[in-house]
């Protein structure tokens, strides 16, 4: 029998068809670049020239667009387009009433308005083109996309067009399209931004025109301004302040009374109080005529620390957005087999009604409603959302599917494993906003800390009011104040959460999960990596390259023994056997009784009433009873019974390509890289030795008791160590490492015990996640020194009377505006 | 410096109604993004008023 390994991609490399311009030798798709496959001819007329498209779906999506008038987007755009789904069809089903109220409003009788969640926007053109797309659709009232959001908000006339029509003028230009469920939690959080960002500014412009007014006084001579000038330009000052007051720092009264309700002191108590004493003493001072005009601080003060708030909250929507995207990623419609094997009559349902076990119909361009395994068909499908991984992934029988992977080739039958809450999505959003959510121990301390910083502040404020009412009554009151305005709290609380907020956002983004707070803590602290083999250095896609028979049983009884035993088990194993099975056999597969899993050794199980084992060679000498037969060579697998050797498998699998890549990155990272394997000992230290492992770090032939000893050996020197692995074979492995990364594919999140998981299926994101932890930590460390030392140095010269009111009003916000500056660092920082 | 009288009440009444503008525009959803207006003004957007009617797609050019 032959490699069973999927066919990979045809990259053909064959001449370049001579329509293509002599000025671009790049053989690439010209609406996608994708390379364009030898042997074929789309092409587009574009600017005069022939240009080679790719695959025939391009080469509509082309023509459209240029048909349409809109070549702009091919001159104008900055990264090239997604591949489009070959024969885009949205289906009728949006039009359904019962659908309807999901996605769409009715703001009169006769205009609709929805949301559209666009898939494939990659730069401002494609803004563009799918804004002019929709307002080309008779009855489209106004369209307008979000380059951010990747929300389009559309409103139309009922008569005219429909949901499905709108979604049709968009896929026929490539780019995919879902209602996004009328969310009143975007709708909110849309107007909590604006409404910041109106306080922001207004507190901006308030800063800006009292500053106009009140600096020229400080610098003024006596007789420079006349008294009438300087009464009326207080008043300028007092007038522009109040709005300042009133509106942009409402939000501080607003906390800073419940918090007084609940009869705790947080940070926005000590805030108010400085304001309200501030704006206090500046009014009387301008009814009595006196100098004490302190508007422009008020402003500034309240300026900076909005400001801070506006740029903590920004990191934190990118997540939100992120998250949003992923519970959105799942449609709310099923086609779904009823009486499948049967008939293949299918009836729409509700994604959220599919249960384990049925099956589904995923046509082109549809998104997968649901977890599962195909069981028939072959197609490319797009997992870029849940993986990072950009490029479509090939997916045949047998293979499982995530629930939000886009279908961009054939129609494929899918048997569900896991629907509704249980999707991988539903489970990334889940674990997602978990480890947003909750917070490592440094935070807490540093969250207890800040608690009390603010009562602290009020007695040392109060304190300091007294003593100086000793020394000098007149400068009581300001050195209060002064007191109250420069201690920064916020600083303190702020210094981590923002960094790591934006640090578990990033990396999720390019497939790394984390699900634990405090996971980025340890990787950045860690020393050591081990890694296990098959599935996480290796593809993991295992095919049987031979079988050899032992006994009288045929290959066929051989493979169906083989697969019945494997059948309850995610190894990748149990989808080679399936692979090789389906060339000799297409029946159902017999069934296994009392299946055992022996971790690192094999299976154990009984087939109709015959006590079989698939796996090492001992495991199974053990049943078997006698000695293998002299002359046969040492294989990876065996099959056996009581009594007698059935057969031997020889299997294959491929390294990752950038295994090799990842480990010198990491080692060059201080991070030294082990591999301990269950296969054999000759071919892991081979293997390792190709890759670049140390052959003192490589064990083969390793139980999970070895790989507990190892790591035992490990932990006793000091070292403090991250596992990847299956989760599969080495729970115990990772249950005993400082951090456990588990390889994502085909795994059940919703039983992750791991702190990450590894969603992308390359393993350059483990790279990114150890610079991106390094930096972090830093940044936090920055933050916390700088909070600490400003408080250090701040709250004493307050006390001592050498700050101002004003100065300390600013010293204040801008230390959490640095704070907050300092962490959105990380969103850019090339890693 | 007589004017400053003026020109001073002025000044606040003038900051006021910027404020105003800017109320009404953040109202708007006109900051909700920065970035892609910018590009798009710069695109070729002859004929993408909203059409009453759609040729169907002609013909391969090729």
């Amino acid at each position: 029998m032959n490699s069973m390994a999927p066919g990979a991609i045809d990259n053909g490399q064959a001449d370049v068809p001579a329509l293509q311009p002599a000025t671009s030798q790049r053989r690439a798709c010209f609406h996608c670049a994708l390379p364009v496959p030898a042997g074929t001819h789309f092409q587009i007329r574009f600017d005069g020239n022939m240009r080679a498209l790719c695959c025939v779906g391009c080469e509509a999506v082309a023509r459209t667009i240029i048909e349409a008038g809109l070549e702009a987007y091919y001159r104008n755009r900055t990264a090239s387009a997604q591949v489009p789904a070959a024969a885009n069809k949205v289906d009728a089903l949006f039009d359904l009433p019962s659908v309807q109220p999901d996605y769409v409003a009715s703001p009169s009788a006769t205009t609709r308005k929805a949301d559209l969640y666009i898939d494939g926007i990659t730069c401002a053109a494609c803004v563009w083109l799918a804004e002019s797309a929709l307002a080309r659709v008779p009855g489209v009232n106004s369209a307008s996309v979000n380059q951010i959001t990747h929300r389009a908000s559309v409103t139309w006339d009922a008569g005219t067009t429909t949901l499905r029509g709108l979604l049709d003028a968009l896929s026929r230009v490539g780019l995919g399209a879902q209602p996004a469920s009328a969310s009143a939690r975007f709708e909110a959080r849309r107007r909590l931004r604006r409404r910041a960002l109106i306080e922001l500014g207004v507190a901006l412009l308030g800063m800006m025109q009292v500053m106009m007014f009140t600096v020229p006084l400080y610098f003024a001579e006596a007789d420079d301004v006349g008294a009438d000038a300087r009464l009326i330009m207080g008043w300028a000052g007092f007038a522009l302040t109040l709005p300042v007051l009133l509106f942009s720092a409402r939000s501080f009264f607003v906390r800073a009374w419940r918090d007084l309700l609940a009869r705790r002191a947080a940070m926005d108590l000590p805030i108010a109080l400085a304001i309200v004493a501030t704006f206090a003493t500046s009014t009387i001072s301008l009814f009595s005529g006196g100098n004490d005009l302190y508007f422009d601080s008020i402003s500034m003060f309240v300026f900076l620390l909005l400001a801070a708030r506006y740029l903590e909250s920004s990191a934190r929507e990118s997540s939100l957005t992120f998250i949003e995207r992923l519970t959105n990623a799942t449609p709310a419609v099923a086609w779904r087999l009823g009486g499948y094997p049967a008939n293949r009559d299918v009836t729409r349902v509700a994604a959220v009604e599919l249960r384990e076990g049925q099956f589904i119909r995923v046509a082109t361009g549809e998104a997968v409603p649901a977890d599962g395994v195909i069981i028939e068909g072959e197609s490319e499908f797009d997992e870029s959302l849940l993986t990072g991984e950009s490029r479509p992934v090939k997916r045949g029988t047998q293979t499982p599917l995530a629930g939000g992977s886009l279908n961009l080739g054939a129609q494929v039958l899918v048997r569900v494993t896991r629907a509704g809450e249980a999707t991988t999505a539903a489970c990334l959003a889940r674990l997602t906003e978990g480890a947003l959510a909750s917070r490592p121990q440094l935070n807490q301390l540093a969250e207890r800390v800040a608690r009390w910083i603010p009562l602290l502040t009020i007695v040392l404020a109060l304190g300091a009011a007294v003593i100086w009412w000793l020394v000098d009554p007149s400068r009581s009151f300001s050195v209060a104040v002064a007191v109250l305005a420069v201690t920064c709290p916020c600083a303190l609380a702020l210094a981590a959460p923002t960094a790591q907020a934006l640090a578990t956002i990033r990396l999720a983004r390019e497939g790394l999960l984390i699900s634990r707070a405090g996971t980025l803590d340890k990787i950045a602290a860690a020393t050591d990596i081990a890694f296990d083999k098959t599935g996480t250095l290796t593809e993991g896609t295992v095919s049987i390259d031979a079988v050899r028979l032992l006994g009288a049983t045929g290959e066929r009884e051989v493979l169906d023994a083989s697969m019945a035993l494997e059948s309850g088990c995610q190894h990748p194993l149990a989808r080679a056997f399936a692979m090789a099975r389906a060339a000799v056999d297409s029946d159902p597969p017999p069934a296994a009784h009392n299946s055992r899993f022996f971790a690192g050794n094999g299976i154990e199980g009984v087939i109709d009433g015959v006590r079989m084992r698939l796996g090492k060679q001992a495991f199974v000498s053990e049943l078997v009873g006698n000695a293998l037969p002299e002359g046969q060579p040492a294989e990876p697998l065996f099959l056996g019974r009581d009594g007698q050797w059935l057969a031997a498998f020889s299997v294959s699998d491929s390294v990752k390509p950038d295994a090799g890549a990842t480990l010198r990155a990491l080692e060059q990272g201080a991070l030294t890289p082990h591999l301990l394997s269950g296969d054999r000992n000759d071919r892991v230290e081979q293997f390792g030795a190709s890759i670049g492992i140390a052959s003192k770090n490589v064990r083969g032939g390793q139980l999970p008791a070895d790989k507990l000893e190892y790591a035992r050996e490990l932990a006793q020197r000091g070292t403090r160590w991250i596992a990847v692995g299956d989760g599969v074979n080495d729970a115990p492995l990772m249950a005993a490492a400082d951090v456990s990364i588990a390889m994502g594919t085909g795994a059940d999140l919703t039983r992750l015990t791991a702190d990450a998981v590894l969603l992308s299926p390359h393993l350059a994101p483990l790279v990114t996640a150890r610079r991106l932890a390094t930096r972090m930590n830093r940044i936090i460390r920055q933050n916390f020194g700088w909070a600490v030392a400003y408080n250090v140095v701040a709250i004493p010269l307050a006390v001592g009377g050498l700050i101002s009111p004003a100065g300390a009003a600013i010293g204040m916000a801008s230390s959490s505006l640095i704070v907050v500056a300092n962490s959105l660092r990380l969103a850019r920082a090339r890693i | 410096m007589e004017i400053l009288i003026l020109l001073i009440p002025l000044s606040v009444l003038v900051a006021l109604a910027i404020g105003a503008v800017f109320w009404w525009s953040a109202d708007n959803g006109q900051f909700d993004d920065l970035e892609s207006p910018g590009q798009i003004i710069l695109m070729d957007d002859d004929g993408v008023q909203p059409k009453r009617d759609e040729k169907p797609a002609a013909p391969p050019a090729a």
